[in-house]
């Protein structure tokens, strides 16, 4: 019933706003270059002018430089960690903020076509980190607390991925890949107008590949019996990681006047490489299948020359499918498999209202609210030992809602021609909580012809999910008692650019977090364990780039990002120490050269400095994590209206290892040196 | 360190002909101010009857420039209250086709070509403008001054040279150049 009044009041709110459509008129001067300041706004072309911390990616460069999706492309700027998790997931790290012993370690928001990408389960959205580069017109990255912003689950960074829906540029384009590992990728995207005024956008494609990591006998449990007659199983394949992908997305976009249609369907499958166990699976066929929808319907309309509006509805679901084969150890040295079956399911509906008024001078206003609820569906949470079921068959209690209320506004000023200042208020209430919070974001700018001064400061939470608060598995005895998460962040920017060849950046950020949740390990050799809220943490650093562009022919970019970041051990001795399993220091560069106006070269350089492990794991021997360096190079060619692009990554195959849940290894190995093709035509 | 170098080395290797980098929504502002501002700055006693905008290309950046007239046309269909705008590109080398024009429209350029271009339009008394801001300290005209805002940025000096009007709507949400010698 309340899901169908929420339905009704949805239609009945855009049927209003299709009444409140106004034609915009022909404006003057000043409003067409307010229109155009919106445009270059969307467009992040002012970047240095937003008091954020923010770095923008753009297609044509990601190509070029042989970039194949997304997380690849994430580990190009500074303040970011890539890597991986023992049973495959994809972990972006931003400024040290990781969790190396706990499976819900996500503290940055992914937002898709303005769609925030989020699970009320774990918060996550790995699942997306794959979406290829064809797929991107442009990333940009807020780097530091941006919930005032971006709402919920930008606790310490948001990462915003603009693709070609929408984009002016008609015609189709179709693509496709080989690579190492039998890597190979198809897709298209078109862009048709019809003589009515309706744009359609459509894009898909789909990328398999068959990973193996080769690993030695370490990786496989000396001694594993069969759990009903105790005989010794042999371990009778390879002992090489599995991590196979299949991966498919559709998407589309439908716009007429105001309104428009935004819809994408994604699966991801992938093997569990190391297992979650950090030991190889006998049976190589277990995997993780992950599949969300989103679905979205906006009005957007001009209620007079200052003043516009949008009112969105829209879906999402999430649904989980994950088959495991674990180890359980009941006399020492001595492991019998079992079988985990961990399943979910989860819709969310929600609708949102944004207003824009530009009416009084110097000052550009938004302010909207919006209601998300989210259901859970289906769980599952099967684990068993020779067929008798040990824990399960449920993963959450039933009925489980969130309903999350918010309204926001936000002032952007000119103070003078020099200074520009942002405020920008958020307020969140959670039906589950029965609590609200807020956020907050302050920011100035001091304008000057050849250098920038930017200050930001910023305050963020991030509720507890799911998983956290309310998993059987975790909390026995009903609801977890944790509270959220919060940061404050503070941010000083220099930009000095004395030319059109040469700029510099300089940050200068400090962070403080309280309450942080994290897995509550007493007895650091139990997979059972908890969350809890534990003490404050604080985070400082400096990230500094450098660009260089003697001439149109050439890019050079540099960046080095230093930060020292506290953590405090989940074991019993809480022990505060440096965050484990993250560099300190990391440098970056790429540099593109067109050699013709259709050819380019382009090398990218990480060098990813050396990475203590976690301190309080004392039961085996651990070693720090070396550094390594990865060198990519690719040639790209157009041809008339078709590109190729070949390329090496990982030219001198550096041997890069990462550090995982249980430290058992010394760290999970990553694939070494790959080639790819690419290839893309336009029609 | 030495693997960066290889990196850079190896790149060095090859030598040739370049495009410029163009940033397609930049292309769009200009595409739908430009005509609107030429036509601000013209005397109520002069009325034009037609706006010919001539977008000057290097040969490599013959798409962005064919991109920015089509933007143009697309635009301004039906022309601005009867007047009918029109786009069309030369490369450089062929600047005297332009002299019909009503303004220039330059896409990047060496320092030289930049130049001879404001000088042209100076002789011929055309509207100048620059895809870089840099191009105003040549003597062109009109740019886009980027920052928190998007403003008209305007050469004044150049404008008298060329006797050029600039309207007075146009000068009070500009950004003025003053040449390094005035700061």
């Amino acid at each position: 019933m309340h899901l169908l009044h929420f339905r009704f009041s949805l239609l009945c709110a855009l049927c209003a706003a299709a009444w409140l459509h106004a034609d915009s008129t022909d404006n003057d001067l000043e409003g067409l270059f307010e229109e155009s300041s919106s445009e270059i706004a969307r467009s992040r072309l002012n970047v240095d002018y937003t008091p954020s911390v923010l770095s923008v990616l753009h297609h044509e460069d990601l190509q070029r430089l042989g970039v194949t999706d997304l997380f690849d492309a994430l580990g190009l700027l500074p303040g970011i960690e890539t890597s991986i998790t023992q049973n495959n997931h994809k972990k972006v790290t931003m400024r040290r903020q990781n969790l190396p012993n706990s499976h819900s370690y996500q503290k940055v928001k992914l937002v898709v076509d303005g769609i925030g990408i989020d699970t009320a389960m774990y918060g996550n959205s790995d699942y997306y980190m794959n979406l290829p580069v064809s797929l991107i017109k442009r990333i940009e990255v807020l780097r530091g607390p941006g919930s005032s912003l971006y709402g919920t689950g930008a606790f310490n960074g948001v990462i915003s991925v603009t693709t070609w829906m929408g984009d002016s540029a008609k015609g189709t384009r179709v693509f496709g890949g080989l690579g190492s590992e039998t890597y190979s990728l198809g897709g298209l995207r078109t862009h048709q107008e019809f003589s009515d005024g309706t744009g359609l956008w459509l894009d898909g494609y789909w990328q398999a590949d068959n990973e193996r990591i080769e690993v030695d006998r370490s990786y496989v449990h000396p001694h594993i019996l069969d759990p009903l007659t105790f005989a010794p199983i042999t371990f009778d394949r390879e002992t090489e990681a599995i991590g196979d992908t299949d991966d498919v997305s559709v998407g589309m976009k439908l716009r007429k006047g105001g309104f428009s249609f935004d819809a994408r369907y994604k699966e991801n499958k992938e093997g569990n490489l190391y297992g979650w166990d950090e030991a190889l699976e006998l049976t190589p066929d277990k995997r993780r299948d992950e599949r969300y929808l989103f679905a979205r319907l906006e009005y957007a309309w001009e209620m007079g020359h200052d003043l516009s509006a949008k009112l969105r509805g829209g879906m999402q679901q999430y649904r989980l499918h994950n088959t495991a084969e674990m180890f359980e150890e009941p006399v020492q040295h001595f492991f019998v498999p079992t079988d985990l079956l961990l399943a979910e399911k989860e819709t969310t509906y929600y609708t949102e209202f944004d207003v824009n008024y530009e009416g009084v001078k110097g000052h550009h206003i938004t302010g909207g609210a919006s209601f998300h609820s989210t259901r859970l569906t289906d769980s599952m949470f099967d684990y068993r030992l020779g067929g008798t079921l040990l824990f399960g068959p449920e993963l959450f209690p039933d009925g489980l809602q969130r309903d999350v209320t918010s309204f926001y506004a936000n002032d952007s000023v000119g103070l003078t021609p020099d200074i520009d200042v942002l405020a920008s208020l958020r307020y969140d209430y959670y039906s589950d909580h029965q609590k609200g919070y807020p956020s907050l974001q302050l920011g100035a700018i001091y304008k000057q012809p050849d250098w920038r001064l930017k200050f930001n400061y910023a305050h963020a939470y991030k509720v507890p999910n799911w998983v956290e608060l309310y998993a059987r598995i975790y909390n026995p005895d009903g609801r977890n008692p944790l509270v959220a998460e919060t940061s404050d962040g503070l941010d000083l920017i220099l930009i000095y650019q004395p030319d059109n060849r040469n700029r510099v950046k300089l940050n200068a950020y400090y962070a403080r977090l309280h309450d942080v949740i994290d897995a509550n390990d007493e007895d650091a050799t139990s997979s059972i364990y908890s969350y809890v809220n534990l003490g404050s943490r604080n985070s400082y650093g400096l990230e500094a780039e450098y660009d260089y562009t003697p001439d149109p022919s050439q890019q050079l970019h540099l960046n080095l990002s230093y930060s020292r970041s506290t953590y405090i051990s989940p074991d019993e001795g809480h022990l505060k120490t440096e965050v484990p399993d993250t560099a300190k220091l990391m440098i970056k560069g790429h540099y593109l050269y067109y050699f013709t106006a259709s050819g380019s070269i382009g090398t990218t350089v990480r060098y990813i400095g050396h990475r203590k492990r976690q301190e309080y794991v004392r039961l085996w021997s651990v070693k720090p994590l070396g550094s390594y360096t990865l060198v990519d190079f690719t040639l790209a060619y157009d041809f008339g209206d078709t590109r190729i692009e070949a390329g090496i990554k990982n030219l001198f195959d550096d041997y890069v290892r990462y550090g995982s849940f249980y430290s058992f290894h010394d760290g999970i190995p990553d694939s070494g040196r790959q080639w790819f093709i690419r290839l893309e035509h336009r029609f | 360190m030495r693997r960066l170098t290889f990196g850079i080395l190896f790149a060095g290797l090859t030598t040739g002909l370049w495009a410029y980098s163009y940033h397609e929504t930049i292309l769009d502002v200009f595409a739908r101010v430009l005509p609107k501002i030429i036509l601000s700055n013209q005397p109520s006693e002069l009325p034009l009857e037609q706006i010919r905008i001539c977008i000057l290309h290097e040969t490599g950046d013959g798409l962005s420039a064919e991109y920015l007239s089509h933007r143009i046309d697309t635009l301004y269909t039906k022309g601005i209250r009867g007047v009918e705008i029109t786009a069309y590109r030369q490369r450089y080398e062929e600047i005297a086709s332009c002299r019909d024009a009503t303004a220039l429209m330059l896409m990047q350029t060496d320092e030289a070509r930049l130049a001879e271009a404001a000088k042209f339009a100076r002789s011929h008394h055309l509207f100048s403008a620059a895809y870089r801001p840099s191009a105003l300290s040549h003597g062109i005209i009109f740019s886009l001054d980027i920052g928190s805002r998007v403003r008209p940025y305007i050469n004044v000096a150049a404008a008298k040279e060329s006797r050029v009007p600039i309207g007075s709507a146009l000068l009070q949400i500009s950004r003025i150049y003053r040449p390094e010698s005035e700061q």
